[in-house]
């Protein structure tokens, strides 16, 4: 072919185009920055604070205060008196530089600052301390002496509020990092255990979400009467409020008063009640000299997840379903196709891509889940999710570090599992 | 397909029969549908229920058989229902429900009424025209659905309904009410 410039329709956008896509791209700007902010901040100061050594008492900024004591009332012209001045860093573990306190004086109390570090000028008693240590208390004891007689030193004294300063670095903001959270929390016993827990919890609770949301969609794909109260009832796991339907399952699951438990002994199918939510294991098995026991409490917040998720599901796969197009079915009918098989090989196969969709959506969803297990069992018997962890170490134990540490791997879990998805899921055709 | 016609066709053992269907729909209705009334009836008087789940499963084989060899029609359903029930009273000589005759009498009589004529209409909605000998994989799997049909939709509907129900009946009682009879479920 001749390099002629002028064959063929022109490659790439022109000047004018390109102009355009610049002044487009910069009037889109603010937008994708004020969105980036948005989602990046908090991820950000997520990982920040994973490598501070910073508890919930730290989060109270260093901050001086003083409090004033004055143990007279009446005093006569010239009689001495004690005030006490105890100056206080509010912070427990971070020094507080440069404190300094002021206070008024009446005007007829003179004050002797003796070896303190304290100046009187103009009727402003001003007190230098230098460096106060976290958690640390000075304490001052000034001679006043009265020019003239006073009713109430006390009141007089103390009618002024004394007001400290001081300057102390935030252990949000300094750069004091350390590696210790994440030691803490891959050194925990149970680290591992909870890890698992967690993976059991999302696999099996999204897995029994995704076909019970497909079996109802089945059943509810053909019309008949009562369908469309059906279709609403359906609805209900996933539209009540979490606390009432988790309340209403630790009452019907109840070991001494719930209902489930009463009819099981009731109809002889137990012969003492079983704690669904309180027991960890139940019958083991020997397996080899391995002993297999069943998670009790963990299958029962496992099928609690299934239970309140599958409309979801459901919704989205029977929305798939009415679009797929009749005549396949027709053609398959023609061809003399079983309805398993035209499930199998027709129905399964278009519904794969929503399939996938869903289990992602679901996979993340649970695997983020705390208001479930924390409200049926608080991550007892069993039921520790890495989430439940991340309460656990931030405001159980206190360690605001350690709990951040904990969600850094809950989002590197969840990175990863996102990114072997998208490698090998399962695409819409066409 | 081959194997359908194959099926259809020629004299060999097969288990893809009327009588397979009929065993198959009866063993899991009895099962399941004198289960779901024992437990009604006892939520609903209070009575120490004990349901019969062998003489349940009998009496949902009796209704399936003749549902089976008996042709279709309300004549049918009628036998099928009457056999049920006799099949469970025989059985739990005279206590379907593990309560002696004087215990919620009405309530008692009501609900074997029910259980048969629910095993009855279910059973004999399942089977349709199902004859006792080999089928073709189509007809067969039509009538295995009907089958898992009607038992996802009770599965189902108890599943939902039930923490629904609970969840409104809570919301009328005190701690102290719950407490008192966890089998009491009246509002």
């Amino acid at each position: 072919m001749p390099n002629d410039t002028n064959a063929g329709p022109p490659r790439g956008a022109g000047p004018m185009g390109k102009r355009e896509a610049r002044l487009a791209y910069t009037m889109l700007a603010p937008t994708f920055l004020i969105v980036l902010i948005i989602v990046i901040t908090p991820l950000f100061a997520n990982f920040w604070i994973s490598l501070k050594p910073v508890e919930l008492g730290d989060l109270r900024p260093p901050e001086a205060s003083v409090a004033e004591r004055v143990r007279a009332e009446a005093v006569a012209a010239g009689e001495s008196f004690d005030v006490r001045y105890t100056v206080r860093n509010s912070a427990r573990d971070l020094p507080l530089r440069d404190v300094t306190f002021t206070d008024e004086i009446p005007a007829d109390v003179a004050i002797d600052v003796g070896d303190a570090p304290c100046t009187v000028d103009a009727d402003v008693l001003r007190c230098e301390l230098g460096t106060l240590e976290g958690g640390g208390r000075e304490r001052f004891e000034l001679m006043a002496t009265a020019a003239t007689p006073l009713a109430d030193a006390e009141t007089a004294l103390e009618a002024t509020q004394p007001v400290a300063t001081g300057r102390g670095e935030n252990v949000l903001t300094n750069f004091d990092f350390t590696f210790e959270n994440f030691r803490r929390v891959f050194d925990a016993r149970e680290f591992w255990g909870v890890l698992w827990v967690s993976l059991l919890y999302t696999v099996f609770g999204t897995g029994g979400a995704l076909i019970l949301g497909l079996f109802a969609a089945l059943l509810l794909q053909e019309a008949f009467r009562g369908r469309a109260f059906l279709r609403g009832l359906f609805l209900f796991p996933y539209v009540a409020p979490v606390i009432a339907v988790a309340y209403t399952w630790v009452t019907l699951l109840d070991p001494n008063s719930g209902a489930l438990n009463a009819i099981l002994l009731q109809t002889g199918a137990v012969e003492a009640p079983i704690n669904f939510l309180g027991q960890r294991t139940a019958f083991e098995v020997g397996i080899f000299g391995f002993t297999i026991s069943f998670p009790l409490a963990l299958t029962t917040v496992i099928v609690f997840e299934a239970w309140r998720y599958f409309p979801l599901s459901f919704l989205f796969i029977l929305a798939r379903m009415q679009s797929i197009n009749t005549d396949m079915y027709e053609a398959a009918e023609l061809d003399g196709a079983s309805p398993f098989q035209q499930f199998w090989y027709l129905s399964l196969p278009q519904l794969a891509a929503i399939l996938a969709i869903l289990f992602l959506l679901r996979f993340i969803w649970t695997f983020n889940k705390f208001d479930d297990i924390f409200l049926l069992t608080g991550g007892a018997a069993g039921t520790r999710t890495l989430t439940v962890n991340v309460y656990e170490q931030a405001i159980g134990l206190a360690n605001i570090g350690a709990g951040a540490a904990v969600a850094v791997v809950v989002f590197v879990v969840l990175l990863s599992s996102a990114l072997v998805f998208f490698r090998f899921a399962p695409r819409e055709q066409g | 397909m081959a194997t359908a016609r194959a099926a259809a066709t020629t004299p060999t053992f097969t288990l893809r029969t009327g009588l397979v269907l009929a065993l198959l729909a009866g063993v899991c209705w009895g099962l399941v549908g004198v289960l779901v009334v024992a437990i009604a009836l006892m939520l609903v008087t209070g009575a120490p229920v004990v349901p019969s789940l062998g003489a349940g499963v009998a009496a949902g084989l009796v209704a399936a058989l003749i549902c089976l060899f008996v042709e279709g029609g309300w004549r049918q359903r009628a036998m099928a229902a009457g056999a049920a029930a006799a099949t469970l009273v025989l059985l739990t000589a005279g206590q379907p429900f593990g309560l002696p005759a004087d215990v919620a009498t009405l309530a008692q009589a009501v609900s074997l009424a029910v259980l048969a004529a629910c095993l009855a209409l279910l059973i004999g909605y399942v089977m349709g025209d199902v004859t006792p000998g080999a089928m073709r994989r189509y007809a067969f799997e039509v009538v295995v659905i009907r089958l898992l049909k009607g038992l996802g939709l009770l599965a189902f509907g108890v599943f939902v309904f039930l923490p629904f129900y609970v969840m409104v009946m809570t919301s009328f009682k005190s701690q102290a009410e719950l407490l008192a009879n966890p089998l009491d479920f009246s509002m």
